[in-house]
């Protein structure tokens, strides 16, 4: 099967969605959602810009559909002949990091919490509708980390693992898990204005009850790791 | 380099090669036009002497082309640099070349799964060493868009085979589907056809006039003429866009399409007319029935 885009895919919804109507005004929670799309899309404005002056074609773009971002990247095939880095898909992968740290950076800001997952393959999309394998994977992984992270699926796995990726935006760390995983990689977000704002999500949403204090602690525990 | 530079290249290429047939080439014979079967060659002759003439290789009289000293010292280098290569090289052609071809495939091969690029950098590496030796066995010729995209010309071979493309582009031409030097279409070329097309600002049918020329179309009309793409956009999608005309989504496709079938077959002006009709007519239908409530709430 051909698709029209091959790329990295990442979907990330909001921890808590259900009943957030009960805690906050429903209106200010939709606004605070599209405020977030936006002032991420205008950085994928900024990061096509730049990689223009290098040849390079990036189609990007942040859909929002309900709670859940969906994030799809991919190069457009560069003109026949003109000199572009090979190395083409480290650009991407890194690339798509950036705007998925600036994603949970304005969640924090917003006292918004998210979980998602990356992945690697195929796929179409018009307007919300979103069809293929990178599709699929990055659905059906999207909800197994038991704390705020967004890690990479097996099939971006396979396709990064030789890869010198930029270890600011990429860290070898497995999140903890609802399901089994031996290899991935997680999206840095730890530093000490984050630390702050988790904290202060941590406290807004008392009481911690069991239901959902394993993905507070889980968090917590990768925020206090060296 | 502009695409006039990579059109001069291609040229002076083609008249190396003719001269080469003969192997004891005498440097000051003349050379026929009709070599340059191509109608780009002949428009750019047409178009642009000058240019051609201050290309301190060749003059062009009539036509005959003259090869000139300075001319004859680049063709010179590039004769010896063909028989030094030849000498050392000439036995193992083809087998350079299905190395090359392996390479290519590999490439190939890692961009459309893995994209390895250690590796893929490794094959690129590779097949460089073998077209460098392989452009001066078989001599290929390259679209000129393609140097313009390089920046720099093919006999610079270890920079213009720099690439995925251009080892692409050699393999495609050892096996036959390399730049395609057509002058079947010549017999359409720069001809008067008519594109009646129905305004909806005016409220009437409008008659262009449209050439199919070497690298597009040229559209005549009372208030604006100019070149088009070969898919229409440019003095007619502009045209369309002043005269409240609608066309449909596959409108450029078809242009297109029917640039390249009149240029690869030998389409007679009367048959290229009838289609450019069936396409005006398409045009002129979908703009009759763009629906009324539009134009009722002034939306067009």
């Amino acid at each position: 099967m051909e698709y029209s885009r091959v790329g990295f895919v990442t979907f990330a919804d909001i921890m808590g969605w259900k009943g957030i109507w009960l805690r906050e005004e429903p209106k200010d929670v939709l606004n605070k959602m599209l405020e977030i799309t936006n002032t991420v899309s205008d950085r994928i404005a900024e990061i096509k810009k730049e990689l223009q002056t290098k040849n390079l074609d990036l189609e990007m773009d942040i859909h929002l559909i309900s709670d859940t971002f969906v994030i799809t990247s991919s190069f457009n095939e560069p003109k026949r002949g003109v000199d572009v880095p090979l190395d083409r898909l480290t650009v991407e992968f890194n690339k798509h990091g950036e705007i998925i740290q600036l994603l949970l950076k304005q969640c924090l800001d917003n006292l918004l919490l998210i979980r998602g997952a990356t992945t690697y393959g195929g796929y179409e999309f018009q307007g919300s509708t979103f069809i293929g394998p990178a599709i699929d994977e990055a659905a059906s992984w999207h909800e197994k980390a038991n704390e705020v992270a967004v890690f990479i699926t097996p099939s971006a796995y396979m396709i990064v693992e030789n890869r010198t990726v930029d270890d600011t935006i990429w860290m070898n760390r497995k999140p903890v898990m609802k399901a089994e995983l031996s290899h991935t990689m997680s999206v840095c977000w730890k530093d000490e204005e984050n630390i702050i704002k988790y904290k202060e999500i941590m406290d807004k949403n008392k009481p911690i009850t069991p239901d959902i204090a394993p993905k507070y602690m889980n968090t917590l525990g990768y925020l206090n790791e060296d | 380099m502009t695409r006039e530079d990579a059109r001069n290249y291609n040229i002076k290429w083609r008249i190396f090669k003719y001269y080469i047939t003969f192997l004891d080439a005498n440097f000051n014979d003349t050379i026929s036009i009709e070599i340059l079967t191509n109608h780009d060659d002949l428009q750019l002759r047409e178009k642009d002497v000058t240019s051609l003439k201050s290309s301190d290789w060749i003059t062009l009289n009539d036509k005959i082309f003259h090869l000139e000293e300075t001319g004859t010292t680049q063709f010179k280098s590039w004769w010896e640099k063909k028989i030094d290569i030849e000498a050392t090289h000439k036995s193992e052609k083809e087998k350079l070349f299905a190395e090359m071809k392996h390479n290519y495939q590999m490439m190939k091969n890692e961009f459309a799964h893995t994209q390895n690029y250690e590796k893929i950098e490794q094959y690129l590496k590779d097949a460089i060493s073998q077209a460098v030796v392989l452009h001066w066995l078989y001599l290929p010729e390259y679209e000129e868009f393609i140097m313009e995209n390089r920046g720099v010309f093919p006999d610079d071979t270890e920079k213009y085979y720099d690439h995925y493309h251009t080892i692409e582009d050699f393999v495609n031409y050892v096996e036959g589907h390399g730049k395609k030097i057509s002058k079947l279409g010549d017999v359409n070329l720069n001809k008067e056809m008519k594109f009646k097309v129905y305004s909806r600002r005016w409220g009437h049918y409008d008659t262009y006039s449209i050439y199919r020329t070497n690298d597009g179309w040229k559209i005549d009309h009372a208030t604006r003429r100019g070149k088009a793409q070969k898919n229409g956009e440019g003095s007619l999608i502009s045209n369309f866009e002043n005269d409240s005309i609608y066309y449909p989504e596959l409108f450029k496709l078809s242009m297109e399409q029917l640039w390249e079938l009149a240029d690869q077959t030998p389409m007679e002006v009367s048959e290229l007319q009838e289609y450019l009709n069936q396409i005006a007519e398409w045009v002129s239908i979908t703009t009759k029935n763009v629906p009324r409530f539009l134009s009722e709430h002034s939306i067009l």
